[in-house]
């Protein structure tokens, strides 16, 4: 971080204090809240005061949020989605094959960001928590509370139906960190999916469905890029209430 | 979401403040002045221009130029520390009592008496001299022309002509009256800083004369004199348009850039190159400095006298309106121009003094020298006084808001043992000179004068030592509470200190 941005932190930092506090919060209390040196902070104290962000309270000893505060309303609320956004896209652009972004809830896969190019009923299928898709059996494979042991439905020829080969293709997907769908789900439709993490589970993972015999899941290069692109998400949960986070900074 | 946006978003639905906080200065013109402004005002005070006609002159007349150089260097260094001791509060408290509030929400209303007493001694003492010494000036400046007049009737003449000049610039607006002093005080210092280095160096002054004393209490005395006035800052806090921190850049820097002059003086003394300058002051053009230089130096020195008189008028008509908000003096004191926004009764009080005692002066000094020795005598003793309780201020303010630092811990004793130092130097060679006098002077400005204020019985209308409190418009909507002083006054206040927000959702509070 540059000079000034370390600044500009620590103002919004004591700013943040200041509200989680309250008003008529002493300088001591804001500083150590914020885990800034008192010296540092309290010359930036001063300075909030006389540029109105903050108004001292209580004869001088506490402080509160001043009206100017409000002009940070845009900054704090705007939604930082360009990194998952740009990520998600820019992967899209360098490959004709559908790229979609699913997220993972307690106990089912959510997709959250569809390939608009690829709508359809059979993506769907090939999105969906069944333990022939790719997208399942990444599910299934790091959220081993889901696996039930009931009736294993085999929509195609080639699809898993018994539990040990099931748990042996789990145990295959964890080794491997992605998970393959060779027309298992739909017949002539293969799937890849790796997995995004966050706060060391897996929060959900990105897809990338094709026709058989035009994409290649085995495909090194594609491999490489899938895994990249879900690196650069690590962090990312699409169940987070705050204001989209730059995922990217935080995973600097 | 954070504590900052949902305090933020509720901002935007929070009723306003039904009995809402309004500033006690509410009528000046507040928030106006731009940092330039600011600076004015100090500077005009300091007077460096005149500082640095008169610092070479007290150096080769003391016959001890580099020893009393490097005496006046620690003195220097005492006034920075003063300055920085001050800038703790300034950036704290905005206040058109400036000093006088200072010392009086630190440590109570008898020591701001003192303060607002010896402030008062001070400014008007100050400005009475700079007047007399103006006409002085404008005096020596007609006998250079070959003007053939009476002296007495130019320098009475003078006293009132600028005095008047001074009451209009200042009630014309604190914007004008800057603006005409950054002028004067710019214009002066150019002339002196060219001439200075652009002077041959070697070509020596004329006779000399001796000043009585002992070598340190010269310097000090001189030192302490020539760069107060950096604290007049501190009374335009309320009508700065950024007060805390413009006033408080102001109040350090003030002095370090005295000091830097200062000290480009003295070594210009030192190598001769200031011969120019203190020959033409001393002697006119018999000492061999031309003509133009002689006459350009006085009006120099008297454009500097006037900006530091106008500036002294500007600084303590504020204080003495402070004292009228407070109803420590008559409240009528407290009367605010409606178009112009200023202070204008104690303006035009303070501008009467001034001229009274400078006519004083000009009539009776030649045959009562002891008057203007007097006069200075007094107006140092308050000065220090002022500054020592001052620093006293700043030490005990800062504890009580819990914000010292090492840094500032360290300021502080700096401060106060430099200004012990000088005001005891000061105080034992006054001592010497006028040992009545002095006693008396101590006397009124630590115990009559407050005990007379005090026992006047004048019932307080405010809190003591009225500020610029931030107003309900200042906070944000929600933020902060109105409660009541001790005078009924409605104040900001907080929450109960140490407890976190109650109002965060529960996916933050896990």
């Amino acid at each position: 971080m540059t000079g000034e941005s370390v600044s500009t932190h620590r103002v919004l930092e004591l700013l943040e204090a200041a509200a989680e506090l309250g008003a008529g919060a002493t300088g001591r209390q804001i500083a150590a809240h914020a885990r800034i040196p008192r010296a540092t902070a309290y010359r930036m104290l001063n300075q909030l005061v006389a540029d109105g962000y903050l108004v001292r309270v209580d004869d001088l000893t506490g402080f509160a949020l001043g009206r100017r505060a409000r002009e940070l309303a845009d900054r704090l609320e705007r939604p930082a989605t360009p990194p998952v956004v740009a990520v998600v896209e820019t992967l899209r652009s360098s490959m004709r094959q559908a790229v979609h972004l699913v997220g993972f809830d307690d106990c089912a896969a959510v997709v959250v960001d569809p390939d608009p190019d690829h709508p359809g009923p059979e993506e769907r299928a090939l999105l969906s928590s069944h333990h022939t898709s790719a997208v399942g059996l990444l599910l299934l494979a790091f959220r081993p509370e889901l696996l039930t042991g009931d009736h294993l439905p085999g929509l195609t020829a080639g699809a898993i139906t018994s539990w040990p080969r099931l748990l042996r293709q789990l145990g295959a997907v964890r080794a491997d960190g992605l998970a393959v769908d060779r027309g298992t789900t739909i017949a002539g439709r293969v799937a890849l999916a790796v997995p995004i993490r966050a706060r060391s589970r897996v929060t959900g993972c990105l897809c990338v469905t094709g026709i058989g015999g035009r994409l290649d899941p085995y495909d090194p290069g594609l491999r490489h890029r899938l895994t990249e692109s879900a690196q650069r998400l690590t962090g990312w949960d699409h169940r987070d209430t705050a204001p989209a986070h730059d995922v990217a900074a935080r995973t600097r | 979401m954070s504590a900052l946006a949902r305090a933020i978003q509720r901002s935007f639905a929070a009723d306003e403040h039904r009995d809402p906080v309004v500033s006690a200065h509410h009528r000046l013109n507040r928030r106006r002045l731009g940092p330039a402004a600011i600076y004015a005002q100090a500077l005009a005070t300091v007077a460096p221009a005149a500082a640095m006609v008169l610092f070479p002159v007290m150096l080769v007349r003391t016959g001890q130029a580099p020893t009393a150089l490097a005496l006046a260097v620690v003195a220097m260094l005492g006034m920075c520390c003063l300055g920085g001791a001050l800038a703790l509060l300034t950036a704290r408290i905005s206040a058109s009592g400036g000093i006088y509030s200072f010392a009086t929400m630190a440590l109570g209303p008898t020591p701001g008496l003192v303060v607002a007493g010896c402030l008062s001694v001070k400014y008007v003492g100050s400005a009475a001299l700079s007047v007399h010494h103006l006409a002085r000036s404008l005096d020596l400046v007609a006998d250079s022309l070959g003007l053939a007049v009476d002296p007495t009737a130019v320098m009475v003449g003078a006293v009132i002509g600028v005095t008047t000049l001074i009451m209009i610039t200042v009630r014309s607006g604190i914007r004008r009256a800057a603006a005409a002093l950054m002028l004067i005080e710019v214009a002066s210092l150019v002339f002196l800083v060219t001439t200075m280095a652009l002077a041959p160096d070697g070509v020596g002054t004329g006779p000399l004369t001796p000043p009585g004393g002992h070598l340190t209490y010269l310097v000090v005395t001189f030192v302490v004199f020539a760069m107060a006035g950096f604290e007049s800052a501190t009374f335009l806090g309320p009508e700065s348009r950024r007060g805390l921190a413009a006033v408080t850049r102001v109040t350090w820097t003030t002095p370090v850039l005295c000091t830097l002059l200062l000290v480009g003086a003295g070594v210009a003394t030192l190598d001769g190159r200031a011969d120019v300058i203190i020959n033409a002051y001393l002697h006119d053009t018999s000492a061999g400095a031309p003509a133009a230089v002689a006459i350009a130096v006085h009006l120099a020195l008297a454009m500097s006298m006037l900006g530091s008189a106008t500036a002294s008028v500007n600084a303590v008509s504020r204080a003495w309106y402070a004292l009228g908000l407070e109803g420590v003096i008559s409240a009528r004191w407290a009367a605010v121009h409606p178009r112009l926004r200023t202070p204008h009764r104690t303006v035009a009080v303070a501008a009467g003094l001034v001229t009274a005692t400078a006519a004083v002066l000009v009539v009776a000094a030649p045959s009562t020298p002891e008057l203007i020795t007097g006069l200075r005598g007094a107006v140092r003793i308050a000065l220090l006084i002022m500054y020592a309780v001052a620093v006293i201020a700043a030490a005990v303010l800062l504890r009580r808001l819990d914000e010292h630092t090492a840094g500032s811990v360290v300021l502080v004793v700096a401060a106060a043992v430099l200004s012990l130092g000088m005001m005891v130097a000061v105080l034992l060679g006054e001592f010497a000179q006028r040992p009545a006098a002095t006693v008396a002077v101590v006397l009124v400005l630590v115990v009559l004068g407050p005990a007379t204020v005090w026992f006047g019985g004048r019932r307080r209308r405010r809190s003591p030592g009225v500020y610029d409190r931030s107003e309900s418009r200042d906070a944000l909507p929600g933020s902060a509470g109105v409660g009541r002083d001790l005078h009924g006054e409605p104040v900001l206040t907080g929450q109960a200190r140490g407890t976190v927000a109650d109002d965060r959702d529960p996916v933050s509070r896990s």
